[in-house]
């Protein structure tokens, strides 16, 4: 390269797209060799372009000189080279785009021909070089030549008709263009070389159609710079750089995208795959400048079209390192990972760029984001690599998805096709309706100012569904077996994704399904928020299938973290809670762990379980969790024990939707083989202290029963006509507000009462209270409260039975009617005598035997029916005194 | 002669007609009223009588019920009551027991009978009625004569409550008095009592009433209208209510 001519050739040669490098084939020029092949180098290197404005058809030149020394010999000058070239790459500016399908190509075969070679419709360019040993300038044309199947565009350049050179592109998976000559014959040494491709070649007296061939960048931010890399074949490199400034006019490039965003199925609430069409139609007029260039492509979907949980399932995922982003390496992303595909038309190419879409695996990719799309299109040599980043609402799931400063090249049509079918990525709003999906493009001409973008879509089926909330419910035990241990399942689900999603369950069990609470370690308060519970407090398992369609993802999946369901202590009110855990991992994603507590309220009458479930989440991470399937399994070996009572019952909830819309499905429960069950408990009773006429006698209840027998369903204990009622005695009954607020009057205590049950670690224990109930009968009721691990009100009625109307004779009656089905080893109960004793001798106890009429019912329909004698402390040293009056 | 039988006969049908006192004053109605039977006594001297009390509380519309705290009944000078001629009971003899009960501890001491209907509150319970016989034993309360009202009743479960009735010799004649206990006013409404005493006995050959009246007719006249007792209500949370319960009297065996 000459420099004093570079600046006039610049202004008379345009750039070329490709670089430019040639060999000579034959006869070559000789110099005086390589005098020190080390000080191999680029003397010069300077590019140039006809137009500086962006997008304009304009002419690319490059010049290029070796570094030669000229000595004086004594017949004349020599050169003195460093080196021969083998391979020379120029790394153009990004968007600076040639276009090998606006003209003719010419076959390699003719082009080599020293004669009748490429025909002038296939010259896209000029070149100028100098050769060492070659006499004088030579110049030639460039030619557009038929590329290779894997080549997107390959030039040859013939500055005469025996020596001639070829520029491969190579399209890196970022999109950069690198025009490549090597392999460069060793005959011929590269003195300079001056390449230009042009803009229109059809003005530079190429005879056919009037087309842009190169195409300046859309950019205006950054200079047009192109870089040169040089290797000899003695393996030494140099390279070099030059620049122009920024090209110009941005604002005056047209850019007219337009997008149709459709889903593949209209079915609301089930699963979709989603076809994105991006057109950006592209200027023909090579008068006009081209269309610009893509940058950033933002697509949102609408707000409550969401991602799939059900996608999850198979799905995996693609690691940086099988993707090679910005890398040249092959993808090796697994096939589980792929969901969708990709098409990109470009004008430039003769075939469309098809590659798949993966999805990259979360928190590990480009934007350590939980979702990534990669997308490589390919085709004709070239394999792009494109990152997308998707972020997700993290309170609505609405998805919103980015693809940031992609390759400066022009296409015409991009189609994005997400898998369909009931693994498909996407779910569709559960409400029918039309929906629009936003977009925003930006271009590199002006990457400040957006375009916005839109497109609907109608979900119009299964539009009845919209609204509705009737989940399924089942509940029971493996083995129905009266009072035998058994696992207990319960399941919850959703048919119709459309359906309001649950929210929260509550279950109530039947009488006498309980649990054996005793020897369960109870997970830690703060491990309990975590769901991190020691295993010896873990109770059960569940299962959590969620997502659109018929074909839920199921949690756990094998080879993931398990489930787990542990016994946890007080919550909210209630005296126990389970806490379950589901670690929400599928697929490729993990969402984290969730913890649900679940209340375990413990009813104070009945003893019945109700579970209370905290609300599910709806949304983890962004990702709806759209419920199909809730199981709970509570299998810990005895731990649940069956009611000994085989009347009919139910299993009842009240599921809430996340419209607060309530379900009240129950499922039948009946234990069976109670009359399998003996029923003989024991029950002893004695008065002590005041044994007088008008005196207040203490009494105790003793209760005791064997284990494997039906438990105790009632308690009639009829007292024996000696004792009255005291009616000093029953003024001060505690109140229901004040025993609600555990605040009943000392007065109103009349002893004390404990409870073993095997269920238990510890018995239940407390005060006897006498208690005023609304006026349901007539007299308050005895109420033993029955405190410890849970609360238990042992309600007594107090009434009397005529046992001889003609004498007037009626007896005390205390009924225990509402007995918990629970197993009970142990019961004592003892009610204070004297000064606040609610009995009253109307006799003295020692004049005559006292005896009890004592009925109890079995909750297996057994009755057991005694009239034994009451122990009193006549006879005993420490007799009370008899109360006196008058 | 004609006018004054004339007289006497409007006396008899005026003193039927007020037989029954109802008083009602800052909501609570009472009724009380006391008979002697029969109506036709002696001038002079002495017949056993029976004595037939009732009392009934109420409330009017809108107001609540009354709780009896106390009742005294001030006997006309015409009427004595003689409880040291008859056998005494204690209270602890019968306190508590059954109907039958205390009749087989202290049926000698029975001087009369009747029935018992009282209201029952307990806090946050229904109302509920107690009704029982009344068994009246002569006996002594706190080493003073008193009637013993025995009341048993068997629901809502079988109890017994012992009313005593403290006699005392007030300026004109015998006084009745009753307090219900502090404990039993808080929870009980008395609503009826009807009690009708009168026993007699044979003492030294005479036949001695426990219960005994003249007809204080001025001489000449063939009966009489009478203050028989002034009755005395106390409750607890109103004022106490007073009436004067005028009864006529003939004079037996047409004496002039």
């Amino acid at each position: 390269m000459k420099k004093a001519r570079i600046s006039l050739v610049r202004l008379a040669l345009a750039a070329i797209a490709a670089a430019a490098a040639f060999g000579a084939v034959g006869t070559s020029a000789l110099a005086a060799g390589p005098f020190d092949p080390s000080e191999y180098a680029i003397t010069g290197f300077e590019v140039g372009s006809s137009d500086p404005r962006a997008g304009a058809p304009s002419d690319f030149f490059n010049g290029i000189e070796m570094k030669a020394d000229e000595f004086t010999k004594p017949f004349g000058k020599e050169w003195i080279t460093y080196g021969t070239s083998k391979r020379l790459d120029i790394k153009l500016p990004p968007g600076l785009v040639g276009d090998p399908t606006a003209y003719p190509t010419c076959s390699i075969e003719r082009f080599v021909r020293a004669f009748d070679s490429c025909p002038p419709e296939s010259a896209v360019g000029s070149v100028e070089t100098e050769v060492f040993g070659i006499v004088g300038l030579l110049n030639g044309d460039v030619y557009n030549l038929t590329p290779g199947e894997d080549q997107p565009a390959l030039f040859g350049l013939k500055p005469s008709f025996n020596l001639y050179a070829f520029i491969h592109v190579e399209v890196s998976a970022d999109g950069e263009i690198t025009a490549v000559s090597d392999d460069l014959p060793v005959g011929g040494v590269l003195a300079w070389s001056d390449v230009t491709m042009f803009g229109v070649p059809a003005d530079n007296g190429n005879p056919g159609p009037r087309r842009a061939f190169m195409t300046n960048p859309t950019t205006c931010a950054s200079p047009y710079t192109v870089q040169l890399d040089a290797v000899s074949y003695e393996n030494y490199t140099d390279s070099a750089e030059d620049s122009e400034p920024p090209r110009t006019n941005c604002e005056d490039l047209p850019f007219e995208p337009s997008i149709s965003v459709e889903p593949t199925s209209d079915v609301a609430g089930g699963p979709t795959g989603l076809n994105v069409d991006l057109t950006v139609p592209q200027t023909e007029d090579p008068d006009q400048l081209a269309t610009a260039h893509v940058k950033d492509v933002t697509v949102a979907l609408p707000e409550g079209m969401v991602l799939s949980a059900s996608s999850a399932a198979g799905l995996g995922s693609c690691s940086p390192e099988q993707f090679g982003y910005h890398e040249e390496t092959p993808i090796t992303c697994p096939l589980d990972s792929k969901v969708g595909e990709v098409e990109v038309e470009t004008h430039i190419l003769e075939e469309p760029l098809k590659g798949p879409v993966y999805v990259a695996k979360q928190d590990d990719n480009p934007f350590d984001s939980l979702i990534a799309l990669y997308m490589a299109p390919a085709g004709s040599g070239v394999e792009l690599k494109l990152a997308g980043k998707v972020d997700l609402d993290p309170s609505t799931g609405r998805l919103t998805s980015t693809f940031l400063n992609n390759p400066q090249q022009p296409f015409t049509e991009l189609h994005v096709r997400l898998k369909d079918g009931p693994r498909a990525p996407l779910a569709l709003p559960a409400t029918c309706g039309t929906y629009k999906t936003e977009a925003d493009l930006t271009s590199w001409a002006m990457p400040d100012e957006g375009v916005p973008l839109s497109d609907t879509f109608t979900v119009d089926q299964n539009c009845g569904k919209q609204g509705q909330f009737t989940p399924g419910f089942s509940a029971g035990t493996v083995d129905p077996s009266a009072g035998a241990f058994s696992p207990f399942t319960l399941r919850v689900t959703r048919a119709e994704n459309a359906q309001q999603n649950l929210a929260r369950i509550e279950a109530t069990l039947p009488q006498g399904l309980l649990a054996k609470l005793a020897g369960v370690p109870l997970c830690g308060e703060a491990e309990a928020a975590t769901g991190n519970c020691p295993a010896a407090s873990q109770v059960g398992t569940t299962t959590v299938g969620a997502g659109a369609g018929d074909q839920p993802v199921f949690v756990p999946q094998p080879g993931r973290a398990p489930t787990a369901a542990y016994l946890a202590g007080p919550y909210k009110g209630a005296p126990y809670s389970l806490v379950v855990k589901v670690p929400a991992q599928a697929g490729p994603f993990d969402l984290g762990t969730v913890a649900v507590r679940n209340a375990l309220h413990v009813d104070l009458t009945t003893t019945q379980v109700t579970a209370k479930s905290d609300p599910l989440p709806q949304i983890l991470q962004g990702v709806p969790i759209s419920y199909r399937d809730v199981r709970v399994d509570i299998d810990r070996p005895g731990f649940i024990v069956n009611p000994t009572s085989c009347e009919p019952m139910a299993i009842t909830s009240m599921l809430v939707s996340a419209a607060g819309t309530v379900a009240s499905p129950s499922d039948r429960f009946q234990a069976s083989g109670c009359r399998n069950l003996g029923f003989g408990p024991k029950l002893k009773l004695s008065l002590s202290g005041q044994m007088k006429k008008s005196g207040n006698p203490a009494l105790k209840a003793v209760l005791t029963q064997p284990s494997g027998q039906a438990n105790i369903g009632a308690v009639t204990v009829m007292l024996p006509a000696s004792q009255f009622i005291d009616n000093e005695h029953v003024n001060n009954p505690c109140t229901r507000a004040q025993y609600a607020a555990n605040a009943c009057p000392p007065a109103s205590i009349l002893g004390t009462a404990t409870a073993y049950s095997p269920l238990l670690d510890q018995p239940l224990t407390g005060n006897v209270y006498f208690r005023a109930n609304g006026g349901e009968r007539e007299l308050p009721d005895i109420v033993a409260a029955l405190r410890g691990a849970i609360s238990v009100d042992l309600v007594g009625y107090v009434d009397s039975v005529v046992t001889n109307k003609k004498k007037g004779i009626s007896r005390v009656r205390n009924r225990f009617m509402l007995v918990p089905d629970a197993p009970v080893s142990r019961f004592e109960m003892t009610l204070k005598g004297g000064k606040v004793g609610l009995l009253e001798n109307s006799q003295n106890l020692c004049a005559r035997k006292q005896r009890v009429a004592i009925a109890m019912d079995g909750q297996n329909g057994r009755v057991h029916d005694t009239n034994p004698v009451i122990k009193t402390s006549c006879g005993s040293k420490s007799k009370g005194k008899a109360k006196r009056r008058g | 002669m004609t006018r004054i039988a004339i007289v006497a006969v409007f006396l008899l049908l005026l003193a039927t007609a007020a037989s029954a006192e109802t008083i009602q004053r800052d909501g609570a109605r009472v009724g009380i009223d006391a008979q002697l039977m029969p109506q036709a006594l002696p001038r002079e001297g002495e017949k056993p009588v029976r004595l037939r009390l009732m009392l009934t509380v109420g409330a009017a519309p809108g107001a609540e019920l009354p709780r009896l705290r106390a009742l005294e009944l001030r006997l006309s000078r015409s009427v004595r009551l003689r409880p040291a001629a008859f056998p005494r009971c204690r209270i602890g003899q019968i306190q508590p027991s059954t109907s039958a009960g205390a009749l087989a501890t202290c049926g000698d001491a029975l001087v009369g009978e009747g029935r018992f209907a009282a209201e029952i509150l307990l806090p946050e319970q229904a109302p509920f009625p107690s009704r029982g016989k009344v068994l009246a034993f002569n006996g002594v309360y706190r080493g003073r004569p008193a009637i013993l009202a025995h009341v048993y009743g068997i629901r809502p479960a079988p109890n017994a409550y012992t009313l005593p009735f403290l006699i005392s010799a007030g300026a004109g004649g015998n006084v009745l008095r009753a307090s219900l206990p502090r404990a039993t006013v808080e929870t009980g409404f008395v609503r009826q009592l009807r009690m009708t005493i009168g026993a007699t006995r044979r003492s030294g050959g005479k036949r001695v009433g426990y219960v005994s009246a003249r007809c204080p007719a001025t001489a000449g006249s063939g009966s009489a209208l009478y203050p028989l007792a002034r009755a005395s209500l106390e409750f607890a949370d109103s004022a106490a209510i007073r009436g004067k319960l005028m009864r006529g009297c003939s004079v037996a065996g047409g004496e002039r």
